[in-house]
């Protein structure tokens, strides 16, 4: 009976007859004492504006929900033909203070989900813009750090007293070192903002793990270390993912493992954590037993930076652990770096697929030794370059090979009449020349080159190279695309290896 | 005295009481009461020479002006409008919001104010200028600048 009576709504309800003026004449005080005669104004300043409602034409309002006092009233006003009006007060305290918990929840509730969305878009921005920034100022760098590591190649091949070659080594060595540091930073940004996708090969793992021990035999000699490799035996022969990602993780904990070992062995395990139908969760593992890595994302900047400067290897960046977690993240798998007694566990567990029946075709390792190439005839090349540098570091690095004749346009109309009247052998064009990009340019080659000219290799030689950038300058026409910064050999050897050579010879 | 009806409108959690309880008061509290129905406090103002008794409405937040009941805003002289600088909900629709108003209360003053300058980071406010210049005020309820001048400056918009 209780329940159910409330269930309804019962009000105190107050009536009170007022004049024009606002004077109470009448009034049966079941919620506020009021005295005839005073004025309702004195009650509640929501009664100061009372004359408005006589001024309408209506004759009747209702007005919800007003705080009044230590009340809540809705209230209803009603002019009579006295030209005063009635005043009902319905008491609704108790509702409406119910009413104001579930506002107070749902409000709080939308306002913590905007204010938690805002600040997310202020991250994600912040994070936007530094990397943009980065990618574009390692940008910057590339030009003048192509010419200083070409340059100091080149010297370092000719004639040099003792003291000057090893000068001229110090500066390549550097800006090698800066290359990797800015390679570094713009794969970085990339892998931040998501514009690399992993290109999926199948390899023999046993093939692939020798020729990253290989490439590891000098340095792990000058330091008596050695590098025990252990593949478990119920893995697969061959897997299939993006082998130069998987490798750099690799790359990243060895020389880590490098930097920080003291004892005499470092092992690479590859492991099986599971497997399901084709697909394979492997786990990559280097153990160092005596040196302690330092997780370098886990430090205060200042640690971490403390750590970076001790190292010497000139691979690390400090920025290789970074790298490795977006690669893992990609490969949807994660790093960890578990340290014990003495010693450190890094480790990866990455997704990875093999093929269910085997592979034929196995990964063959490279290993042909590069004599100078001589030519007899000279290929004929134009160099597309609007910048300064750029083209004095291209025709420097191709003329000492002896084995190209060079000319340098800056200009398009320049280069179009040039490939209209004379024969040519190859072009390098520049991602864009006077604003005019290189994808349009080559198709203006093409129209108005001359028949030759029309057949004739062209590279681009740009800065854009993620996968989807490349993908667009192949599809328009290029024959490949040369990365800047380049080093002499990564310049002359592309060509060599996409041109047909016999014919200079 | 001449007394004036001022109503004050805009999205939840803006702010609107705050700015009252500011003006009238003198104080400010960081708890958040959400407002149902209406509270009416006043407060008198020397403008001109001349003391002017406001009746303040302070109106329940909405998502949309509309939903604001009529009834509350019959015979009103004056509005501020009131948006939260740090939530872009609260100030994305204001100048329909202002339209709304301006259609349906032709004549009567509006003053749009932005609130909560505080929490914008420090040294924006001039950049935050520009970007919010359709406001006619940038007010703090939390630290007080600008509550006093906005509420003066609305009220000689009301008695010229
Ligand atoms: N930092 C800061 N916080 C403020 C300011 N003004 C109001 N707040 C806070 O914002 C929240 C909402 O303030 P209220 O004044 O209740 O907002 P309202 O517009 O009346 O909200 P409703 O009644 O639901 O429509 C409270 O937690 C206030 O403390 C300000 O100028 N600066
Ligand atoms: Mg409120």
């Amino acid at each position: 009976m209780e329940n159910f009576k409330s269930s309804y709504e019962i009000n105190s309800i107050q009536f009170i007859e007022i004049d024009q003026n606002g004077i109470i004449l009448d009034s049966d005080n079941k919620i506020f004492p009021l005295n005839n005669g005073d004025t309702v104004a004195d009650l509640h300043p929501f009664f100061d504006n009372i004359s408005t409602y006589f001024e309408t034409n209506e004759s009747r309002f209702e007005l919800t929900c007003v705080n009044m006092n230590d009340r809540v009233c809705d209230v209803e006003i009603v002019l009579n033909d006295k030209n005063g009006a009635f005043i009902v007060l319905k008491d609704g305290t108790d509702h409406y203070a119910r009413q104001q918990q579930v506002a107070q929840k749902r409000n709080e509730s939308i306002i913590f989900t905007e204010v938690l969305e805002l600040r997310n878009r202020v991250l994600k921005d912040q994070e936007d813009f530094k990397n943009q920034f980065i990618g574009n100022f390692s940008h910057e760098l590339r030009n003048p750090l192509t010419l200083i590591s070409s340059f100091s190649s080149l010297l370092s091949k000719t004639e040099l007293n003792l003291n000057q070659s090893q000068l001229v080594q110090a500066i390549n060595y550097q800006s090698n070192k800066l290359r990797t540091v800015l390679d570094d930073i713009i794969d970085l940004s990339f892998l931040k903002t998501g514009s690399i996708e992993l290109k999926s090969e199948t390899f023999d793992l046993t093939a692939f793990l020798e020729t990253v021990k290989l490439n590891y035999s000098t340095l792990l000699k000058d330091k008596s270390t050695s590098l025990e490799v252990q593949i478990a035996p119920n893995l697969p022969k061959a897997i299939t993912a993006d082998k130069r990602r998987l490798e750099q993780i690799i790359v990243n904990f060895l020389d880590s493992a490098i930097l920080h070992n003291t004892g005499e062995i470092i092992e690479l395990h590859f492991k099986e954590n599971q497997r399901r139908a084709n697909k394979l969760s492997l786990r990559v593992e280097v153990i160092t037993r005596n040196g302690v890595v330092p997780d370098l994302e886990s430090l205060s900047s200042e640690e971490a930076l403390r750590t970076f400067t001790k190292g010497e290897s000139n691979k690390n960046t400090g920025l290789g652990l970074s790298i490795a977690r977006e690669i893992a993240g990609l490969m949807d798998g994660s790093i960890r770096i578990k340290n014990v007694a003495e010693g450190t566990h890094q480790i990866a567990n990455l997704k990875v697929t093999f093929p269910l029946h085997g592979i034929e075709e196995v990964t063959k390792t490279e290993k042909s030794k590069k004599e100078p190439v001589k030519l007899t005839d000279k290929i004929r090349t134009i160099i597309a370059e609007d910048n300064d540098v750029t083209q004095m570091t291209a025709m420097k690095v191709l003329v000492s090979t002896g084995n190209f004749d060079t000319q340098v346009y800056s200009d398009p109309s320049a280069l179009l009449a040039a490939v209209e009247k004379h024969d040519y052998d190859l072009i390098l064009m520049s991602g864009s020349l006077s604003q005019v990009d290189a994808i349009e340019l080559l198709s203006l080659v093409k129209q108005f080159g001359n028949e030759h000219n029309q057949k004739i290799p062209v590279f681009a030689v740009t800065v854009h190279t993620s996968p989807a950038a490349i993908a667009a300058y192949r599809k328009a026409g290029f024959k490949d695309v040369i990365k800047k910064p380049y080093t002499d050999d990564e310049l002359v050897n592309t060509i060599y290896k996409k041109m047909k050579l016999k014919k200079f010879k | 005295m001449v007394s004036k009806k001022i109503v004050v409108v805009g999205h939840f959690g803006v702010g609107k009481t705050s700015l009252i309880r500011r003006f009238v008061e003198d104080s400010f509290s960081d708890d958040y009461k959400v407002t149902i129905g209406v509270h009416i406090l006043k407060k008198t103002l020397n403008v001109n020479d001349q003391d002017v008794s406001l009746i303040l409405w302070d109106t329940e937040g909405t998502d949309d002006i509309e939903e604001i009941r009529k009834a509350y805003l019959m015979g009103t002289h004056g509005f501020v409008l009131v948006c939260d600088l740090t939530r872009e909900a609260t100030y994305i629709n204001l100048e329909s919001q202002k339209k709304y108003l301006e259609e349906n209360f032709p004549k009567t003053p509006i003053l749009s104010i932005g609130n909560k300058t505080d929490l914008l980071p420090k040294g924006s406010i001039a950049d935050a200028k520009d970007q919010f210049d359709y406001l006619d005020a940038l007010v703090s309820a939390k630290e007080g600048n600008n509550v006093l001048r906005a509420f003066e400056k609305l009220t000689k918009m009301i008695i010229k």
